[in-house]
């Protein structure tokens, strides 16, 4: 403790220095993980050539796309055309990887605002009420009502929106993405699930803010409960709850792809799996890469908010 | 680097215009199926979706009637063999291609002569493998060279061999290959053809286009096209298809499992009919021992496997209308199919009997690989668990799966085998019992026969081998066959659509009620 | 006097063992009981499947698929629940399921909770070096979405039921870390433990008997959330073709099964559907209880 020249913005700029370290290690060891799932999973010239393909198409196929040199190669030449901002071509769709991550990002991108501000709309609320009731029933009733959307597989959670509000009551469009109200319902099915967890962090930040020595203060001014629950609780309790949603929207990312696919919403996940299933090796590793990026960053940014708070995680 | 094209996507993507309106109201007809279209070229992509695609947008030489299997002149108007290897053909005058040029010899010699070199890259080779070179006579005729004597040649001329113009494939974008090399892409191009249909828009993925050609030429065995737009768009999942045909954002789909059709067709502004196809779902069992010493290399184990499944159940119940149990390993429409061969009633006693014979009186335990339509795979080893064989799923997909094969490793393997439409044996016979990686048969006298039958014109005596080879695979039970897929169509009551045996959608020939 | 602690972390009474606390305090919890009841109504039934039904769930017949349950107008008491669309009837998959879906849900929580409970204490108790190595490990595993990796494996390995339970459990483990390492580090900053670890005292003894008994209450929370995790993992599988394989039949296998007749026949997903709400929120409810019994002033 006998830094007399550290400063907090000397701390704050050499946290963010190690942090951004860390997170592009973190990228270069995610793409060696992405490249090595997808090359040593099956015969991607095999899938390529199709069912009905022989021998020797599969053969040629493997020669053209450069599957029969080593690994290690073929990750280099990979990882050295996407610093260059070669994505390299979809096999499958013959258009550059760049082009086709450029038409389904903003979908999934889209999906995941949505369903992330759906699920705080929701779930802030409920936060807030079941903190200023704790332990009653009223908090059961919001816990309940935030879990009841995690107990559902999301298929099934989906469909029986779409069957009732696109099929039954006609309200809704059904699938594709070509208007905001296509978005709706799948904003809603996505959402629900990070709804628990941001449920819970609002009531407790709430809960610790409403005890704390300041709020009790202005109660005891006799300041409007709401007043105090506004300008003061909600202000700090919403801090960690924003740096969690960060992190949500990644999971969204990779987690929306039953939903992109019961939509039919083409968006990242719904390119993966189907990527996955003709082996489109360049799709598939660039949209891992772009996931692993997008979460790296969102967490960045979520430290970074976490650290800029709670001074002593910058010394850590 | 791609910021700004990311941005203006977003833009699109989200707030672009409705898509497209369906039905008759709108003279559009939207069709849908789970799988993406990889390219509307059918040289290049072989996707069922690309073929009826292609049906409706282009013209071969030759057209094959779907209801009476003739082949009928398209852009062929007269052929006749010159001899055993030349066929001359006289093509049809006044077609113009969708962008005006004139079609004439030129036009066919270069499609052709660029698929059928060694480097096109092409998917499917066989249709184009058998030609030496095309020769160009005059403006409107032609010789087809071929390589050796080819009996299916009228096959591979119909249907699935669309003629461009010239020069059309050197519009193929030059893509980064292997090792910083580079290479055409000649699947990119998109087609122009002459055919009753044009393409208006193609979204890679999502979605395409056809507007009618007013110009079709007259005379066409296809007829004239009535309804004025087909969109094709995937929708993956089968229920959100379903939900999309009830509502009418959708007017086609396909592959409604037969449980469900019934219902389906109660509703009145839906439509829901079956029909046979030519896809078959049979076992490949390791008669060769590839797989190293193994219990099927016994005939009687084979014939056991046969005897205890209950092929009539698994088609008239679980696969639905339509399908038919298959009885040899080929389709009863294509040439040379001999269904007069060793059939293996379901009699679970006589299996266990057969298996205690061959020395497994308590069964044994093998895996079983399957790759699609997993209920019907589940229903065959229920049925072999029944007699005491032990078989373990292995559900993989097809890119997993095909190594294995080629690797020696699949005792047992569910496959199904479309055939590429092609009306003759060849198609199943050649793939399977040649001696190819595919073969677990792997028997001489067979690879013989068939290797007789492709090379001889002469019908008679291709029907005689190929009934010697099929009869002896069923007697051998090297591979069992054990239905022939049906499909069940179902579409909005509007539509006027002609249900044909090929599993083919022939939307050129509907109409609007 | 407060405890400026991370609100997933227990505060500490030393006049009684925390568990006796706990246990106490969990007693006279609502939550508690209703959710631990429906747990143990599951168990029951999954243990005495056998005697409940006397048909085999994978047994198929394809002459009565989709046999409609006792309350149709079709129905009879043959088929209670009526049949599915191989035959197999519906009451012996949904009681031999429950098997599954708890046993899928129980290990894959253990192989999950070892490692990151393993990694977790390493992370806490030592800090330093091992902190960050372990935190990096923690982050790789975060970045690549768990739906896809599990996709690519199970898609190209096949799955076994024991299979998709390791992957599942390889994949789950990171919220174990993260909460573990911070009620480690808890723990480890008290006075005494310093002074324990100063005078040489062997870490084994101060792990098992001051870090881990301290730690169960996060740990069962986390554990009751990565319970239904898996559940919903496994059923997000079965939807894409890559879940439990036959003979074997789980709750989110029949759901996915089922799909397809949302709209003509709902109670098949209803049915599954049901089971698995309850049992994700039995699960639920009691790890709420213990979450709330282990921290002061029933805080979240």
């Amino acid at each position: 403790m006998r830094e007399i020249s550290r400063t907090p913005s000397k701390d704050m700029a050499y946290f963010i220095l190690k942090r951004l370290c860390v997170t592009f290690l973190v990228i270069a060891v995610t793409s060696v993980v992405a490249f090595l799932l997808v090359h040593l999973s099956g015969d991607p010239a095999a899938a390529m050539a199709g069912e009905g393909a022989t021998e020797s198409d599969i053969a040629a196929v493997r020669q053209l796309y450069g599957f029969d040199r080593p690994l290690i190669v073929q990750y280099f030449d990979w990882i050295g055309r996407v610093l260059q901002g070669e994505f390299g071509r979809s096999y499958y769709l013959r258009m550059d990887v760049s082009d086709i991550l450029a038409e389904h990002m903003p979908v999934t991108a889209t999906l995941g605002v949505l369903a992330l501000s759906f699920a705080m709309l929701l779930s802030i609320p409920l936060g807030v009420l079941a903190a200023l009731n704790p332990n009653t029933l009223i908090d059961r009733i919001a816990l309940w009502l935030a879990v009841a959307g995690q107990a559902l597989p999301s298929f099934v959670f989906a469909l029986g929106l779409m069957y009732l509000f696109g099929v039954y009551f006609r309200l809704l469009p059904i699938s594709g993405g070509a208007t905001w109200a296509h978005f709706i319902m799948p904003a809603v099915a996505l959402g629900y699930y990070a709804t628990p967890a941001i449920m819970r962090l609002t009531r407790s930040g709430m809960m610790d803010v409403l005890q704390s020595d300041h709020v009790r203060t202005a109660r005891a001014y006799g300041l409007a409960p709401w007043r105090v629950v506004i300008r003061h609780g909600l202000r700090h309790a919403i801090i960690p709850v924003v740096s969690l949603a960060a992190v949500q929207l990644g999971f969204m990312l990779g987690g929306s792809i039953v939903i992109e696919t019961i939509f039919s919403l083409k968006g990242l996940g719904y390119l993966a799996w189907e990527s996955i299933q003709r082996a489109d090796i360049e799709v598939i590793q660039a949209i891992l890469l772009v996931i692993a990026t997008t979460y790296a960053f969102l967490t960045l940014f979520a430290d970074l908010l976490n650290a800029a708070l709670d001074p002593r995680i910058r010394m850590s | 680097m791609k910021v700004k094209s990311v941005l203006w996507a977003a833009s699109l993507a989200v707030l672009a215009a409705s898509p497209a309106l369906a039905g008759k109201d709108n003279d559009t007809l939207v069709w849908s199926t789970s799988t993406e279209m990889d390219t509307p070229d059918l040289y290049y992509g072989n996707q069922r979706e690309a073929l009826i695609n292609a049906y409706a947008q282009c013209d071969s030489l030759l057209h094959r009637d779907p209801k009476t299997n003739e082949y009928l002149p398209l852009l062929a108007t007269s052929w006749k063999w010159l001899d055993d290897t030349t066929l001359e053909m006289e093509l049809r005058k006044g077609v113009k291609f969708h962008d005006g040029t004139d079609f004439d010899a030129q036009d066919v010699a270069d499609t052709l002569n660029h698929l059928a070199a060694p480097d096109s890259d092409m998917k499917i080779r066989v249709v184009v493998d058998w030609i030496k070179n095309v020769e160009v006579v005059d403006t409107h005729k032609i010789r087809i060279h071929s390589k050796a004597p080819t009996p299916a040649a009228f096959e591979y001329l119909s249907g699935t061999s669309p003629i461009y113009p010239s020069g059309h494939y050197q519009k193929a974008p030059e893509v980064p290959g292997a090792d910083g090399k580079t290479r055409r892409d000649w699947g990119a191009v998109l087609p122009v053809c002459t055919g009753p249909y044009k393409i208006e828009d193609y979204q890679p993925g999502q979605s395409l286009t056809l507007v009618k050609n007013p110009d079709y030429f007259d005379g066409s065995p296809k007829g004239k096209p009535t309804i004025g737009k087909i969109v094709y768009r995937t929708i993956k999942d089968t229920e959100t298809q379903v939900a999309e045909l009830v509502t009418g954002g959708v007017d086609w789909i396909w592959g409604v499992p037969p449980e469900n059709a019934d219902m389906l067709n109660t509703m009145p502004n839906i439509t829901v009919v079956s029909a046979p196809t030519m896809r078959m779902s049979f076992l490949a069992l390791d008669a060769a021992g590839r797989t190293g010493k193994n219990p099927l290399t016994d005939v009687r184990v084979r014939r056991a496997i046969a005897h205890a499944i209950d092929r009539e159940a698994i088609a008239k119940n679980l696969v639905g209308e339509g399908a038919a149990v298959q009885k040899s390993l080929c389709v009863p429409v294509q040439f040379g199919c001999e269904t007069d061969v060793t059939q293996y009633d379901y009699n679970p006693e006589k299996a266990k009997q057969l298996l205690a014979e061959a020395g497994y009186p308590n069964g044994f335990g093998v895996q079983f690989y399957a790759y699609r339509d997993r209920p019907y795979s589940e229903a065959v080893i229920n049925y072999l668990r029944a007699v005491g064989i032990n078989a373990e799923l292995q559900f993989l997909q097809w890119r997993a799966l095909r190594p294995l094969i080629v690797d020696n490793k699949t005792p047992i393997a569910h496959l199904t085998f479309g055939s590429n439409g092609m009306l003759d044996a060849s198609a199943s016979t050649g793939h399977y019992f040649q001696f190819s990686p595919d073969d677990y048969a792997r028997d001489e006298e067979v690879r013989g026969w068939l290797a007789k039958a492709e090379g001889t014109m002469d019908p008679t005596i291709r029907k005689e081998l190929y009934s010697k080879a099929l009869k002896k695979i069923a007697d051998q039970a090297y591979y069992l066959p054990l239905f022939i897929y049906g499909r069940t169509y179902a579409f909005t009551s509007d539509l006027d659509y002609p249900l044909t045996d090929d599993e083919m959608a022939h939307f050129y020939m509907a109409k609007w009620k | 006097m407060t405890v400026a602690a991370d609100s997933a972390v227990p505060a500490i009474d030393r006049s009684m063992s925390p568990g006796r606390v706990a246990l106490r305090r969990a007693l006279r919890h609502g939550s508690f009981w209703v959710g631990g009841s429906i747990l143990l109504a599951i168990t029951i039934v999954a243990v005495l499947a056998p005697v409940l039904t006397h048909y085999d769930p994978a047994a198929q017949n394809l002459t009565q698929r989709f046999l409609p349950p006792i309350w149709a107008e079709k129905g009879s008491w043959d088929h209670i629940l009526g049949t599915d669309n191989l035959g197999r009837d519906y009451l012996a998959r949904l009681l031999y399921g429950a098997r599954i879906s708890l046993v899928i849900g129980l290990f894959t929580v253990l192989i999950s909770g070892l490692i990151g409970t393993t990694l977790g204490v390493a992370a806490g108790y030592w800090g330093g070096w091992v902190d960050l190595v372990i935190n990096f490990v923690v982050t790789i595993r975060l970045t690549l979405p768990v739906v896809l990796v599990a996709l690519v494996v199970v898609a190209l390995v096949g799955s076994s039921l024991s299979l998709m339970i390791i992957v599942i459990g390889l994949l789950l483990w990171d919220r174990f870390a993260i909460v573990v390492r911070s009620a480690t580090q808890q723990v480890a900053q008290r006075e005494y433990i310093i002074s324990a670890r100063a005078i040489g005292s062997s870490t084994a003894r101060i792990l098992i008997k001051e870090v881990l008994p301290n730690i169960t209450g996060p740990l069962i929370v986390v554990a009751s959330i990565e319970f239904a995790h898996a559940i919903l993992l496994e059923a997000a599988l079965s939807f894409l073709g890559l879940g439990v394989q036959p003979p074997e039949v789980s709750w989110g296998l029949m759901v996915a099964e089922a799909k397809a007749q949302l709209l003509f026949r709902p109670w098949m997903v209803a049915i599954p559907g049901a089971a698995l709400v309850a049992l994700i929120f039995a699960i639920n409810l009691v790890g709420d209880a213990i979450r709330d019994v282990t921290t002061p002033e029933g805080r979240a």
